[in-house]
């Protein structure tokens, strides 16, 4: 890739590291606009160079940030794209052989292959390209077959025609067996002509992107009723903009808890106020003591994850028990970008960032500086007993780890809805349909042998 | 802070004219960070790439920097340019696989030894356009510098006089007033502040802040209602400058610290109109590496996480595999056998191996190091490449890259071995060494500060470390080297860098100085005595016993009385010094009995005391064979000395007085002589150099006179040497430090 924008990659890394981007909407934003560019990009002629580049440079911004799972979400989504185009071309093309070399092939194929799909499906459709289904799922291997019996007898027509059009791709999606040749001539003849639809397809990413608080604040009339009273936890712009929609046509309550160490509940409960808006701002302390009097309470998510669990701002996980213990709605609004194929048992996902232990005590704060100081003294007085080696320091000297966790797990069963900018609502078990819709099979897993050098 | 883009496109404003506001905020600066010579690190390699948690040091600098804003740094080192370089490329800022953002620069400036020669270097270069972040030193920060620098661009925007910002750390937060660790009650300094505007006026740095008072001049008030005087202050090394600042640096050449020097400097020219501002950091880290604690500190608060973003979990790079586990990080390329003990704070870096039953106690180990069976590691810092075999002991020690410990050795607290230094199987490394495979050349400290080495020292490291690598894999050089045997055994690799630096005596003032409240400012106790001690001694040696005794107990109730009734200084002063003359005594013999007096202070009463002085004493029993004991009676002398120094001052005028005064406190540690029955000076003898060395520091006694003691009793039997002998790290040290002090008048700002 061209320097500059290997430059504008590792500039974005490093804010990313750096934790100089904020907020997962940032990190998505800036990965859907690199990536952008990246098929924008004169060079990526085929669909083949195109994926495995936006599957390159994905993993590299990933790599900067690796809680943040969106980076991931997005590239999946650019990949999709890439993929789908790849697929339309396919049946386009399919179509036209079709129509072209008549029906000797498609016999060929269907005499020797049985299934009760296939009389319902084209016998050229890239199997694999579908999603796995109870329909397809006995076919896959067969249709393989009978793809490569098609192709040999379609190559061996288009070597007698001279290659008096270009041949295309056609051993299937799972295969992508194109020989050398072909890829070549393509890349000579030029651009992927479809490249044009996945820079569309980028482009409606990125726009759902900008949208996408609207997109979820729109359907906040369905979930918040007159009189209401709503339990948030901190500040989320998510949240703050669904409540300021939901309050252009009802009445409701807002109690906010103040999230420590952040406090930016407090922020929170400013912002609602003056949107006109009755709040009132809780300490943490006192979430289940005020659940009682909640009907409902509005979540954001940091990932939603493929078993339908989240991964939310720490404490959430708090706020989810109580309001289970009091029967209360936990509605979680997510963009559906945060939809993430990974499970939390995937070592890739199961670690929380712990930030800075400042926010929670100041450094130099005595109960910082005590253990250090009696650690120190008793070395020296180890040192000044010489021989008498112990075995370590003497128990019970002053010790103190200050953590700061960012995040939380919440559960599926906690979980009683997603809102998210698709615009309609669901449930935790839905969650597995949601992923084929968004991605395809194989990116599931981007990096195989980073997830195997994890799992080893 | 772009002023040098007007500078490039022609135009004649001269490069330190402030731009507006608008332009400021979003713009970015320019950073210098000086990597000098750090002596209290030395034989272990250039602090900047001391590796803190996997990166080096220096990469915490420059991202710091990077996130502030720098978009252009400037490293200026005087030597280790090529590692520098050869870091900088591998790490993505220079070179050809240079990563986006700032642009890094490295400068030699050879022989640089202080801030002001290295800064007069970098203004010859000509590189510095505009205002700039100053990092004195290595640095390891994530403090939050923006607004730092946008105050210091809108102040200068307002007024081109503000040249200097200096960054301090407050004060500690609870009022317990105990220390808050060693490396950070150094450089505590006393400053003089406008409390509205932060404008600095006054600082003072150094050992005993405050403690002599402080003066400040009626003009300090002349332009304003209020002043703050802040004591708990310490400076961050890092300075936020105007290009002026360069200029006055090149005005006055014999500027060498920023601290020390220039501050003063310009804050005693009132009449040139610059103005030095302070900005407090209220939250955020900031801290340098410069001595063998300082870093272990910042070791240990880079793996609590208190440098967040820059944690060795979080290095951004796609081969890194570092995760955090309930306290340890393990790369994931490590290797770690069953039975391994691993405890909080610990790291086990890139491809190491760490054999069973091996325990790591807040240990860091470097990337490709091998631990053996059985291992021992205690709050050990080791580089890349370390070999530790089975059964080794190492505790607190710093191992330098491919540090070979064969097994069964031990590397005790406070030891230091440089880069493939190879300790023997089963030797001991004592405590507080510094091994290295150069000789430390014993010359001029000029010679001492520098890591480079001529041609005829590099073959003779290269020898060494044949030599070091033949010993390393359990054979026998070819050619044979003198190293020291007693630091590194019959089989090892090392020369002594500098015998064990009495690092009890170095920490335990640290501990105490703890101590100091800041109301023991009265030291003004001037003139009135004055003719008294023109009346001179008579000294006719000869004393009888009972006289003697009998003045004891006079001058003992005396200072008592004075104590209980809270007699000022003066009149303690005139009653002990009628004392004197009625009883026909000298100077020194008062100081004696004032000073065991003192130290019978410390303890319980003793039953021969009167009921009216009881009250006088602390109650409660110690355990002077505890540690505890032996710290709180060491506390309790401080404190006593502190209160009592200017007495004791006056009746040791003279460097006899003062040696007599030892020969006194040797007899009453021995309970013989006049001391034979009743006290309990025995328990002071085992903390004979610490008192010795507490006086030294309060100034009741000189170094001199110490020496002189050491010299009178050079040829004694060996029981009358036996306080000598407790005190010879303290001897020892006491004549380093006449040497530096002779030959180096510059030392003692940069520590």
């Amino acid at each position: 890739m061209s320097q500059p924008f290997n430059d504008r990659v590792e500039a974005f890394c490093r804010r990313l590291t750096d934790r100089r981007t904020d907020g997962t909407l940032a990190a998505a934003k800036g990965t859907a606009e690199l990536l952008r560019q990246l098929v924008t990009s004169s060079r990526l002629n085929t669909p083949e160079v195109m994926l495995a580049e936006v599957k390159r440079v994905g993993l590299r911004i990933q790599a900067a940030k690796p809680i943040e799972l969106v980076i991931g979400n997005i590239v999946r989504r650019v990949m999709h794209i890439i993929r789908e185009e790849m697929e339309a071309e396919q049946e386009e093309q399919d179509d036209d052989l079709v129509a072209g070399a008549a029906g000797d092939v498609a016999a060929a194929g269907a005499a020797s292959v049985g299934g009760l799909s296939r009389a319902f499906r084209h016998p050229f459709a890239a199997p694999s390209s579908r999603t796995l289904s109870l329909h397809n799922l006995l076919d896959q291997g067969a249709l393989d077959e009978a793809a490569d019996v098609a192709a040999q007898q379609h190559q061996q027509q288009a070597a007698a025609a001279a290659a008096a059009s270009p041949p295309t791709q056609h051993s299937g999606g799972s295969g992508r067996r194109g020989s050398f040749e072909e890829k070549e001539r393509k890349g000579r003849a030029g651009q992927w002509d479809r490249k044009q639809e996945v820079i569309d397809g980028v482009n409606d990413l990125i726009q759902e992107l900008k949208d996408i608080d609207d997109a979820i604040a729109s359907q906040a009339v369905e979930h918040i009723h007159a009189n209401e009273v709503v339990l948030v936890f901190g500040y989320s712009r998510t949240v703050l903009h669904f409540l300021r929609r939901a309050a252009e046509k009802r009445n409701f309550e807002v109690v906010v808890a103040e999230a420590a160490p952040t406090y930016q509940g407090q922020q929170m409960a400013a912002e609602l106020a003056a949107a006109g808006i009755h709040a009132t701002l809780i300490p943490d302390s006192a979430i289940f003591a005020m659940m009682a009097r909640v009907n409902k309470v509005i979540a954001t998510a940091h990932a939603l994850l493929a078993n339908g669990s989240v991964m939310a701002p720490v404490g959430m996980h708090v706020v989810a028990m109580a309001a289970r213990r009091h029967s209360v709605p936990f509605v979680v609004l997510c963009g559906i970008y945060k939809l993430s194929t990974l499970f939390p048992h995937n070592p890739s996902v199961n670690f929380n960032d712990f930030r800075d232990p400042a926010d929670l005590l100041p450094r130099d704060h005595e109960a910082v500086a005590l253990p250090r100081r009696a650690r120190a003294e008793a070395l020296l007085r180890l040192a000044e007993e010489g021989n008498e080696w112990r075995a370590g320091l003497p128990s019970g000297l002053p010790e103190l780890t200050v953590a700061n966790p960012c995040y939380d797990y919440v559960p599926p069963e906690l979980i009683s809805l997603f809102v998210t900018d698709q615009g309609h609502g669901f449930m935790p078990s839905y969650v597995y349909r949601q992923l084929t819709e968004f991605y395809h099979r194989q990116d599931f897993i981007l990096d195989k042998q980073q997830l195997d050098q994890l799992i080893g | 802070m772009t002023c040098w883009c007007y500078i490039q496109s022609g135009s004649i404003i001269p490069p330190w004219v402030a731009v507006p506001a608008g332009n400021l905020l979003a713009g970015a600066m320019q950073a210098v960070v000086l990597l000098l010579n750090e002596p209290g690190l030395q034989p272990l390699a250039l602090p900047a790439l001391l590796p803190a948690g996997q990166a080096p040091a220096v990469e915490f600098t420059l991202r710091w920097l990077e996130s502030s804003n720098c978009t252009e740094i400037h490293l200026v080192t005087p030597s280790g340019t090529d590692q520098l370089n050869a870091y900088l490329k591998r790490a993505g800022w220079a070179g050809g696989a240079r990563r986006g953002g700032a642009a890094v620069h490295v400068m030699t400036a050879p022989g640089c030894q202080t801030e002001g020669e290295a800064l007069r270097f970098v203004e010859q270069k000509d590189v510095i356009k505009g205002d700039f972040v100053l990092v004195s030193g290595c640095v390891v920060g994530n403090a939050d510098l923006k607004p730092v620098l946008q105050a210091h661009l809108a102040r200068r925007a307002a007024d081109r006089q503000a040249i200097m910002t200096l960054l301090m750390h407050g004060g500690p937060r609870t009022c317990s007033g105990a220390a808050t660790g060693g490396a950070q009650q150094q450089g505590r300094c006393l400053a003089v502040i406008d409390p509205r505007s932060q404008q600095l006026m006054k600082l003072e740095q150094g050992g005993r802040v405050g403690s002599h008072g402080v003066s400040l001049g009626t003009h300090m008030l002349s332009e304003r209602n209020s002043i703050a005087v802040r004591t708990g202050l310490r400076l961050s090394h890092v300075y936020i400058c105007a290009p002026d600042v360069l200029m006055l640096l090149s005005d006055n050449f014999d500027y060498q610290s920023m601290a020390g020097d220039l501050v003063p400097g310009v804050l005693s020219e009132q009449e040139l109109g610059s103005t030095l501002f302070i900005s407090e950091l209220a939250r955020g880290y900031a801290e340098r590496i410069s001595t063998l604690a300082g870093y272990s500190s910042v070791v240990e608060d880079v793996l609590s996480r208190w440098t967040y973003p820059w944690v060795p979990d979080n290095s951004g790079d796609q081969q890194d595999l570092c995760r955090f586990n309930r306290g340890t990080y393990v790369d994931g390329t490590a290797i770690m056998a069953s039975g391994t003990v691993v405890s909080k704070g610990s790291l086990i870096g890139h491809g190491s191996i760490v054999e069973s039953g091996a325990c790591l106690e807040r240990s860091i180990i470097g990337s490709d190091c091998h631990i053996g069976r059985g291992a021992f590691l205690q709050a050990s810092c080791l580089h890349s490449g370390v070999r530790v075999d089975d059964n080794c002991r190492v505790s607190s020690a710093v191992l330098g890259e491919q540090v070979v410990v064969r097994a069964h050795a031990r590397v005790e607290t406070g030891v230091l071995l440089a880069k493939h230094t190879v300790v023997d199987t089963a030797h001991s490394v004592p405590a507080g060494m510094r091994v290295s495979l150069i000789q430390h050349k014993a010359g001029g400290p000029g010679s001492d500060d520098e890591m480079e080495w001529g041609d005829e020292d590099s073959a003779q490291v290269a020898a060494a470390e044949a030599a070091a690598g033949a010993l390393a894999a359990g054979g026998i050089p070819e050619a044979p080297l003198d190293f020291d045997q007693h630091v590194v055994g019959a089989f090892g690799a090392g020369f002594a860098w500098s015998e064990p630096a009495a690092t009890a005596l170095d920490v335990l003032p640290l501990v105490l100085g703890s101590q100091s409240s800041p109301s023991d400012c009265d030291s003004e106790v001037e003139d009135f005595t004055k003719d008294a001690q023109v009346v001179e001694e008579m000294g006719d040696e000869e004393e009888h016993a009972t006289g003697a005794d009998q003045f004891k107990r006079e001058v003992a109730e005396t200072f008592l009385r004075c104590i209980k009734e809270r007699i000022s200084h003066d009149n303690a002063v005139i009653e002990l010094n009628g004392l004197k003359i009625a009883e026909d005594r000298t100077f020194a013999d008062c100081a004696r009995y004032i000073f065991t007096t003192m130290l019978s202070l410390c303890l319980p009463a003793s039953p021969t005391v009167k009921a009216e002085y009881r009250a006088l004493f602390p109650e409660g029993q110690l355990d002077p064979k505890s540690k505890e004991g032996r710290l709180e009676l060491l506390r309790r002398i401080n404190a006593q000395l502190k209160s009592w120094k200017a007495l004791m001052q006056r009746f040791l005028k003279s460097s006899d007085d003062q040696v007599e005064l030892l020969l006194t406190f040797e007899e009453y540690c021995a309970e013989e002589g006049d001391f034979a029955s009743g006290e309990s000076g025995a328990v002071f003898a085992e903390l004979f150099p610490q008192v010795v060395k507490l006086c030294y520091d309060q100034d009741v006694l000189s170094e001199d006179s110490i020496l002189d003691w050491a010299r009178e009793k050079e040829h004694a039997s060996d029981e009358d040497r036996h306080f000598v002998d407790m005190c010879a790290d303290l001897l020892a040290w006491l004549e380093d430090a006449e040497e530096e002090t002779d030959s180096e008048e510059e030392g003692s700002d940069e520590e």
